[in-house]
């Protein structure tokens, strides 16, 4: 009720204006209503005193037509008379009273007449009854029923009486005439005023309300404004879609930028995307949508099934270079009046989440890796960490004097680039050995960068650039580690500086002092090793040397060798012990194996290495087949078909490195493999010698693994064992003075077809040529750039680029290499590299 | 009270709802494993929820579904999938399902997905 009113409250001025026009349109109806009752009742008081004349004017006819009428003539004009006697009588009652007059001459009628209130016609009233009464007389006296007194006093009165009773009437006349005019004045009055207020309360209405339309008009507009600036700055899409999904006319500026388009209102929601996201997608959002119009369903329980999520597209920075953007449309019902009636878009631009997200995976991904690749070092010997560190120091350095100088020609720059390129999947592989997955990944991404180079045609020194980032990063990582490892004196420091360009190796001619040095910290290395017994040896060995520094004085230049390559493991201590052949290093050798030095006496200095590599491969057997064992039973708890197994019979620390990188390999392809390494006599050998070797190893070792050994299943369909088996062995042969080194593996040998095919595509050979390659020149083309076998590049293998890397690493060696091959049943690479 | 049905080819889960289900206002009246069961007991029980898996063996959820609503007994089907099939589930939406769970879900989520259903169908 209250509401009510406040409601009528509201709209008084329209209520007060409307009753303003209804009094005034009644003012002007009652006026016009009393001017006319006036009027009408004058009317009929001027009929009635007009009938009244016409009837005394025919009576005084008829009196005169009497007196000249014959006898015969006389009853019909007496008749008229007193007929014309009666109206008289009835129109004075009527003005004096009031009432209704028939008449009945002519036409046939009645009129109102009203009685005479006017004082100055009531007195011209009551004078005509005085004149009328004594007319009457006059009459009476001289018509006596039909009969007729000729008497010309009646005639005579008539006559005298004529003006008399004109006058009277002719007063009535003027009266309600004057009155009538009076009347009709105040009418004109009334109308007049009428209209001065219709006009003002015309001018008024029009000011008011058209004031009023302008105010909230200019409501409108700001509203309107803000609306706009809302949509303007905001920084989200925003915009309604009806039923069949066309956007509205309203719709935030942000919109446009965000979807690259321009003049969306109208258009369908769905074309706007249709370049966006997949045609199912788009179908699915014309569904989500068409239920979001249908009550039935409750939108807080469809909000997982918008398809609109994190999508991408394509889209400008600020400084109109393009990025990619991820939007996410969310979408809420508009509610009107209990009816769906629109469907709101929000659109959020997440791509800083998104990116965020890929970011933090990857950081937990990085740290995860470079947490393994710690605690790798942790348990790395120091040696190879050493080894590592320097190699990747000086690999980075070559290729840093290359990016000094990438030359000018185009040729030079593609060769400089293959250089980079063998560097960088040097290191890889080495630090994958390492299982230094940091290294790997950057060392992986650079040569990614430098393979995009060997193949661009119009190389410039410029394009190298792209490559620096990673380049830098891997520099970065590398003095990183080596700090670290520094700290956990685990790493001497770096030996050779980016500025020396020479390949590292320990000096030929140590003196005395740097071999002491190199030997303690040898044997402090080997506290920690398994093998107690060779400890003790050492020791003991060690020990001898510091007492016995007359002998050492006089060690000849092959034992300098010795001692040299002692610093890289303790089967060289061995070396020692039979060059020197001291009493004392045999005693020590016989209290720690007596039961071996007894079946296989000392005879010579080559027996007797022999028979040592003998004692340590058993020693090792051993060890390895405990751990094997303890792998195959922790691997059968988890996946009872993989089984891992890696055997080696070399005790030399790489050889051990080497088996549990094949064990790497064979896991990532789910390969179950075999390393048996039965010599590794690179302990002699140069730094620079044992590097090489290691680097040609470790590509064939992956070589072997992915392409050539088979997955169990195949191999036990082939009838081979199910454990693919690898055999390396590294001999050096002193008398012919030179280095034999052989890869063997059971796998399914060369993949002719497979070579052919990728070498004809790479473009090494022409098509026609392929038809007449001999098997030879098959084996050839494995060490073509760019040919390789897998079906998808990987860390490990499908660059095209390991054979190659074989091929250049033993040329720079001045070796040689063979392969022979048998399709489906083995591959067996020979090296030879003499030793100047 | 109001009249639960589940439908899941899964019976761990289906036992895993009843044993912690504890609602005041619901309670479950049956449940089935595949479609056919479902229309069965359906008939038999008149629920007016129902969470419908969408790969069930037999008759799966969408045809389910559209037996269930020719019915007209204004049931409220809830859909309980895998975000990864989300085409299927706006196509049990578009055959008369009110709402949508994902699976993995927890109890909580499960009633007040309910709770959602009835008070929406108590406002109509």
């Amino acid at each position: 009720m209250l509401s009510f009113f406040s409601k009528l409250f509201r709209f008084r001025v329209l209520f007060l204006s409307l009753l303003a026009f209804v009094l005034l349109i009644s003012g002007i109806l009652l006026s016009n209503y009393i001017v006319n009752y006036h009027v009408e009742r004058n009317s009929g008081i001027i009929y009635a005193a007009g009938e009244m004349s016409d009837q005394f004017y025919n009576l005084a006819l008829d009196i005169q037509q009497l007196s000249l009428a014959q006898p015969n003539e006389r009853p019909q004009i007496i008749e008229q008379t007193q007929k014309a006697q009666a109206e008289i009588n009835t129109l004075i009652e009527r003005l004096d009273k009031g009432g209704t007059y028939e008449y009945n001459y002519g036409d046939e009628g009645y009129i109102d007449v009203s009685a005479l209130d006017s004082e100055t016609s009531r007195k011209a009233l009551s004078e005509l009854r005085q004149v009328w009464q004594i007319y009457q007389n006059n009459i009476d006296s001289t018509i006596d029923g039909n009969n007729y007194n000729s008497n010309q006093a009646l005639a005579n009165y008539a006559y005298e009486n004529k003006d008399n009773i004109y006058d009277t009437i002719d007063k009535i006349y003027a009266d309600r005439f004057e009155n009538n005019q009076y009347w009709t004045e105040i009418a004109k009055y009334i109308l007049f005023i009428d209209m001065i207020f219709a006009a003002l309360y015309f001018l008024w209405f029009i000011f008011y309300f058209v004031r009023r339309l302008l105010i909230s008009e200019e409501n409108l507009q700001t509203s309107n404004q803000q609306i706009q600036d809302i949509l303007i700055t905001i920084k989200e899409g925003l915009f309604l879609v009806d039923k069949d999904l066309v956007i509205a006319d309203q719709y935030s500026t942000e919109l446009k930028r965000m979807l690259q388009k321009e003049n969306i209102a109208g258009k369908k929601f769905t074309q706007l995307l249709e370049d966006s996201i997949s045609a199912e997608d788009l179908e699915n959002t014309k569904t989500f949508i068409d239920q979001l119009y249908s009550p039935w369903v409750v939108e807080e329980l469809i909000t997982d099934l918008n398809p609109l999520k994190r999508i991408k597209v394509a889209s400008n920075d600020d400084n109109g270079m393009p990025v990619i953007r991820y939007l996410d449309f969310d979408f809420y019902r508009v509610v009107k009046e209990e009816e769906i009636d629109r469907v709101l878009v929000r659109v959020s631009d997440v791509s800083e989440a998104v990116e965020l997200e890929r970011r933090l995976i990857d950081e937990q991904q990085q740290s995860s890796r470079q947490i393994e690749m710690l605690s790798n070092i942790l348990s790395l010997n120091k040696e190879m960490l050493q080894t590592f560190l320097d190699n990747t120091f000086i690999r980075l350095e070559i290729v840093n004097n290359i990016l000094k100088t990438p030359g000018a020609k185009t040729y030079e720059m593609q060769q400089k680039a293959q250089e980079i390129f063998r560097q960088m999947h040097s290191i890889k592989g080495e630090a994958s050995f390492l299982r230094l997955l940091p290294f790997v990944d950057l060392a992986h991404e650079t040569e990614e960068h430098v393979k995009v180079l060997i193949n661009k045609p119009d190389l410039v020194g410029n394009d190298f650039l792209a490559m620096a980032v990673s380049f830098d990063s891997l520099y970065e990582l590398t003095k990183f580690v080596s700090q670290l490892a520094t700290q956990l004196n685990l790493y001497d420091g770096k030996k050779s500086t980016l500025e020396n360009t020479s390949i590292h190796h320990l000096d030929e001619n140590p003196t005395e002092e740097e071999i002491i040095h190199i030997i303690d910290s040898n044997s402090n290395d080997e506290v920690n090793d398994d093998e107690v017994n060779n400890d003790e040896v050492n020791n003991d060995e060690v020990n001898n040397d510091e007492v016995n520094n007359d002998e050492i004085d006089g060690i000849n230049e092959k034992t300098d060798q010795s001692i040299e390559a002692s610093s890289k493991n303790f089967e060289s201590t061995n070396a020692i012990i039979e060059n020197n052949q001291s009493e004392v290093e045999v005693e020590a050798l016989n209290t720690s194996k007596p039961e071996i030095i007894q079946s296989e006496p000392l005879q010579d200095e080559h027996a007797a290495n022999v028979s040592l590599e003998n004692i340590e491969i058993t020693q090792l057997e051993n060890l390895e087949s405990e751990s094997e064992m303890c792998d195959v039973v922790s691997d059968s708890k988890t996946n009872e078909t993989a089984m891992f197994v890696s055997k080696v019979t070399s005790d030399s620390v790489v050889a051990l490195q080497l088996a549990q990188f094949v064990q790497d390999i064979a896991k990532r392809y789910n390969k179950q493999v075999q390393l048996q390494c039965q010599y590794w006599e690179d302990s002699k050998l140069s730094a620079t010698l044992q590097m090489g070797i290691k680097d040609i190893c470790i590509q064939m070792l992956r070589n072997s693994v992915v392409h050539g050994i088979e997955p169990a299943a195949i191999r036990k369909e082939m009838g081979k064992p199910a454990i693919g088996s690898i055999q390396i062995n590294l001999m050096h042969d002193e008398i012919e003075n030179c280095v034999l080194f052989s890869c063997y593996d059971d796998g399914q040998g060369l993949q002719t077809d497979k070579i052919i095919a990728s070498s004809v595509e790479s473009g090494v050979i022409s098509s026609e040529r392929a038809h007449t390659l001999t098997q030879d020149e098959v084996t050839q083309l494995i060490f073509g750039i760019g040919v390789s076998t897998a079906e998808n590049i990987t860390e490990d293998a499908g660059r095209g680029m390991g054979m190659d890397i074989i091929q250049s690493q033993v040329a720079a060696l001045g070796g040689t290499l063979n392969c022979e091959s048998r399709t489906g049943e083995s591959t067996k690479f020979n090296i030879v590299i003499p030793l100047v | 009270m109001h009249k639960l049905m589940i439908v899941d080819d899964s019976n761990i889960m289906r036992n895993r709802i009843e044993r912690s289900f504890k609602e005041d206002n619901i309670e479950i009246v049956a449940t089935a494993g595949d479609g056919v069961e479902a229309l069965k007991e359906f008939d038999l029980h008149q629920p007016d929820l129902i969470t419908m898996d969408l790969t069930m063996p037999h008759m799966d959820g969408l045809e389910c579904i559209q037996k269930i609503i020719a019915k007209e007994t204004g049931v409220s089907i809830l859909v309980v999938s895998a975000l990864s099939d989300k085409a299927t589930a706006l196509k049990a939406l578009k055959y008369g399902a009110r709402g949508f769970l994902c699976k993995p879900f927890g109890e909580e989520e499960l009633v007040n997905a309910l709770n959602k259903l009835i008070k929406y169908q108590l406002k109509r």
